[in-house]
């Protein structure tokens, strides 16, 4: 013991402490690692020994010194246990887990992106007020064309161009628009639906058609409606689906249903437009139809490809994928 | 339709606007153009004309929506032609048989032309509009549709027979021998134009070859007239012709303007051609009845638009258009041009003003009040199903609704109404609206055995169609699942599915005469009276080339939600604890698990909280016919801790009334 030693033993502990502390941090080896805790933590180790200091050491200088060794020894024992970890070993005699493992297999499946494209639009739509309505695949002439303002005359109703069913006055609708119909028939005004579900025209199928696909249509009835509401909530619902920078441009078109009728563009920062879907104010043909005053109500339609909408969301290139249903393209999309 | 930039902007006054300029234009103002590119002709745009406006299958047409937008004023062409011939009467006769298949039909006579080709300017114009130059007449027929859009067709007069029309219906099997070189087969359906002997042109759709003007042709007739667009459109589908004329008539052509288009092209012979116009014009049936005016409020466009337009713009633009606007009055009476067959009501005129103004203009204002959203408790259910199937491993299909005629079309479940078929099918056979989802899931299951994904869980949710007893169409919304397990594994699969409602149901036998799922492993499953679910392997004659055995499950959603109830309320924690002890059971094969469960059930019920099968096992170890189940008993008491001796008393009591109930060997253990 040193003069110095014996006059300051906090010095002494701290010298020792930050020889401890570098052998320890140097330790580039379980082994060496194991000395450097042995030399500093062990039976006749460097803590051990300036136990001793204590005996020694002035009564007043007791307290503080034994605080000292106390924090020392934990934090030598603590730094070990650091450095133990980062050169991989946990102790000695503990294997540690091999991390690169592979994982085993769990038996996932899947929902269709077709329903995963269905449930983000009408999540959005319900957000913005419109209640969820279903209707029927089978429809008759009234609500597919007649009250949607589509006379007999129109080329829309040919027969090669529907599915008309065999020997009843039936046919498998052609567009969602025919819930609009039914919607109007039976709820009270005010009203904002949307209807999403499936719909049939004997297209040719290849890689952008086919004659089962899927629509959600939308519709607000009631006082006062104009094109900004369209317009504000067709901005409203693209930016939902798709994200704040999102763009929206409509251009005339038209539908007998609905007058002016638009069709909807959306641009993303950087992009080109992309033709998305239609819409436009109800037509008071289609009001009439129903029994709705149209000098009292107004509202306004839009209607969407949900398979459209999935191809572009998951760069799908073929429609075909979505009714073969193979699950390695269902596993990719889940 | 494929336009020309040059010939559009030549009815324009003041500086040509660009083709680009054209193009963004016309788009913004209601007709898309899909394409605006330079060709070796010039510049065309490509302009998807929507079904209200078929006045725009021409360049003039798509000039006044231009001319429109720009404020411009639009420079009609030339059309009035000298005539300086014998009267028209003496050199042909025409004759209309069926006025209302041809409201209008006029003729012109020229005598003495000297038919070549026509000037490299028209050529030039015919080329970048996609029309290929054939000879003088020929090209100023087409020339004046691409620029009125009136089709016309030109006769050659000395081959008409009696030098006669007559526009009538044909004989059934009359032949014509078309312009393309193909010789139809008429129907009485169809309108023709014969001469005195045979049809020498098949109405708005094509000419004859017979009648065909060529560069020998001296005397001709230029027919302008109008066709209902319903026959045109028949006739054109029944011999497979789609000609320029046709699409233009079949989508309604100008009858005021039909006679204008007649001496339009008959001035532009007597400029190319030379020759001697007839005098007089053959008009049968005349110009139609005069449109009514549509009264007009200019603040409607406010209300619909909701942005304001001055109205002395609106006005302007109604002119442009071709309208006659009286504005004496706060309602104002606008009269739509005979072009115009979409202008009929005020919203037709409002939708005249929003697109001329751009719907730039439309601001973002939303106005209405919130609304609470609601979604129907089957869709609900529906979301729910498809997660949990999704969680316990299956994938999800959408598959189309038709199925095969024979075994795919008479697979049915809950869905028992009559089939229904399309009267096209998509393919032979392939055209019946399946009821259940058994056919559609087996095939995707081949198709992923094909290719060699293994056998998937599959399942689908899905309405299924039919027809009800009253002939009305009757729907379900089912769910189907087709698994490639055992019959405990499908059930365990049923019962998560029927938890989501809190509903628990039992097996029953089904009905015989069902020929979807094989009579060895079936059954539907019931709750409250109601058939919730079938279960079984599906038939043979279904699977196909399917190596696997599956099982399928079918819910039908509705029931299932009219059954159970999605609300749930916490029952407490037990206080005291189980007794749990199995029982080892050798049992004939034939006895049902249900038997041994109701003896369980008898003797002393009251305390057992579960019971479980948690192992059933057959082999040579127990003998041939013979099977061993091994099921648990959980016991626990609500009043307190039930004993050893308590429990033990009641195993016995369990033991022998087992035995008794089905002859078992039981074990406890």
């Amino acid at each position: 013991m040193d003069a110095a030693g014996v006059n300051d033993p906090l010095a002494v502990v701290a010298a020792a402490g930050d020889e401890c502390r570098a052998r320890i941090r140097a330790a580039e080896s379980a082994e060496a690692l194991a000395s450097a805790r042995s030399a500093a933590l062990g039976r006749e180790g460097r803590l051990q020994a300036l136990m001793e200091l204590l005996k020694s050491a002035a009564r007043e200088v007791r307290p503080a010194l034994g605080v000292a060794l106390n924090a020392l020894k934990n934090e030598l024992t603590e730094l070990a246990a650091e450095r133990a970890l980062a050169l991989g070993s946990v102790a000695s005699g503990v294997v540690s887990e091999d991390i690169t493992l592979p994982p085993t297999t769990l038996s996932r499946g899947s929902l269709h992106p077709l329903t995963r494209t269905e449930r983000r639009v009408v999540q959005v739509l319900k957000g913005l007020g419109f209640s969820v309505t279903d209707g029927p695949e089978v429809e008759d002439e009234f609500h597919n064309f007649v009250a949607l303002n589509i006379p007999p005359s129109h080329p829309a109703r040919e027969p090669a161009d529907n599915f008309y069913l065999a020997g009843v006055p039936y046919l498998l609708r052609s567009q969602t628009s025919t819930v609009q119909i039914r919607t109007m028939e039976t709820q009270q005004l005010p009203l904002r639906v949307c209807a999403p579900g499936r719909v049939f025209r004997p297209d040719e199928v290849d890689a952008t058609h086919h004659y089962m696909f899927h629509q959600v249509e939308g519709l607000a009835v009631d006082e006062g409606l104009s094109m900004a509401d369209l317009k504000g909530t067709l901005l409203l619902f693209f930016r939902g689906l798709f994200g704040a920078d999102v763009e929206l441009r409509l251009r005339p078109s038209f539908f007998p249903f609905t007058e002016p009728s638009a069709e909807v563009d959306v641009r993303f920062p950087g992009r080109g437009w992309v033709e998305i879907g239609g819409c436009g104010m109800v037509n008071p043909a289609v009001f009439a139809a129903v029994g709705i005053d149209a000098n009292r109500w107004s509202g306004f339609a839009f209607g969407l490809g949900l398979e459209r909408l999935a191809m572009r969301h998951c760069s799908v290139p073929d429609i075909r994928h979505f009714t073969e249903n193979d699950v390695r393209f269902l596993r990719q999309l889940a | 339709m494929r336009a020309a930039v040059e010939w559009i902007t030549s009815f324009l006054d003041g500086p040509k606007p660009s083709a680009a300029r054209i193009a963004a234009l016309l788009t913004d103002s209601g007709t898309e153009i899909e394409a605006c590119e330079k060709t070796a002709d010039g510049w065309i745009v490509e302009a998807a004309i929507t079904s209200n406006r078929p006045d725009e299958f021409c360049h003039l047409g798509l000039a006044r929506d231009v001319a429109a937008v720009l404020g411009r004023t639009l420079i009609l062409p030339p059309h009035t032609a000298e005539a300086t011939g014998v009267a028209v009467e003496q050199a042909l006769k025409v004759v209309v048989e069926d006025a209302t298949r041809a409201p209008r039909y006029t003729a012109r006579v020229i005598r003495g032309i000297s038919n070549g080709v026509s000037p490299e300017w028209m050529q030039q114009r015919l080329l970048a509009a996609g029309q290929r130059p054939i000879n003088a007449v020929v090209d100023i027929s087409n020339y004046v549709m691409l620029e009125c859009g009136q089709p016309l067709h030109a006769f050659d007069l000395d081959r008409l027979n009696a030098a006669s029309l007559n526009v009538r219906m044909a004989r059934p099997g009359e032949k014509l021998a078309a312009l393309n070189g193909r010789t139809l087969t008429l129907a009485a359906e169809d309108l023709v134009i014969a001469d005195g002997l045979q049809p020498q042109a098949l109405a708005g759709v094509m000419g004859g070859s017979n009648s065909e003007v060529t560069l020998a042709t001296r005397n001709i007739v230029i027919e302008s007239a109008v066709f209902a667009p319903r026959g045109v459109r028949a006739s054109a589908r029944r011999h497979q012709l789609r000609t320029e004329s046709g699409h233009r008539f079949e989508r309604g052509v100008d009858r005021n303007a039909c006679s204008a288009a007649g001496e339009r092209a008959a001035r532009l012979v007597l400029e190319i051609c030379g020759g001697t116009l007839a005098a007089g014009v053959f008009d049968l049936g005349g110009a139609g009845p005069a449109p009514a005016p549509i009264s007009f409020n200019p603040a409607r466009v406010r209300k619909v638009m909701g942005a304001n337009v001055p109205q002395r713009k609106m006005s302007t633009w109604f002119r442009a258009l071709g309208c006659s606007v009286d504005e004496s009055a706060a309602q104002w009476l606008v009269t739509a041009p005979g072009w115009r067959h979409d202008l009929h009501h005020e919203i037709d005129l409002v939708e005249e003003v929003v697109r001329i103004a751009g719907l730039e203009r439309v601001p973002e204002r939303i106005s209405m009040p919130l609304m609470v959203a609601t979604e129907p408790a089957v869709r609900l259910l529906r979301a729910e199903v498809q997660d949990l199937l999704v969680g316990l491993g299956c994938h999800e299909c959408v598959t189309p609704d038709f199925v095969r005629e024979g075994a795919e079309a008479s697979a049915a479940l809950h869905m028992q109404a009559i089939p229904l078929a399309a009267a096209l099918p998509v393919r032979s056979g392939e055209g019946v609206l399946r009821r259940s989802l058994l056919p559609s899931l087996l095939r995707v299951a081949r198709h992923n055995q094909d290719q060699g994904n293994g056998t998937p869980a599959l399942f689908e949710v899905s309405p299924v169609n039919g027809l009800g007893p009253t002939g009305t169409p009757a729907r379900r919304q089912l769910l189907g699942v087709l698994l490639a397990c055992d019959w405990r594994e499908a059930r365990a699969v049923l019962d998560a599915v029927l938890s989501l409602r809190g509903v628990q149901a039992t097996p029953n036998a089904m009905s015989e005469a069902n020929a979807a799922l094989d009579p060895t492993a079936r059954a539907c499953f019931k709750s409250a009276e109601r058939t919730l679910a079938f279960l079984g392997m599906p038939a043979a004659e279904l699977c196909g080339d399917l190596r696997h055995k599956a099982l399928y499950l079918e819910v039908d959603l509705e029931a299932l939600d009219g059954v159970g109830t999605a609300a749930r309320r916490f029952m407490g924690l037990p206080r005291f604890p189980a007794v749990v002890r199995d029982l080892a059971l050798k049992v004939r094969d034939a006895v049902s698990y249900s038997a041994v469960e109701e003896a369980v059930q008898a003797a002393e019920a009251q305390d057992i909280e579960s019971l479980e099968l948690f192992e059933l096992y057959r082999g040579a170890s127990i003998g041939a016919g013979m099977k061993s189940l091994n099921i648990r008993i959980t016991f626990r008491s609500s009043q307190g801790t039930l004993t050893t001796a308590e429990v033990d008393q009641r195993v016995q009591l369990m033991i022998a009334r087992i035995a008794a109930a089905t002859g078992a060997e039981v074990r406890g253990a």
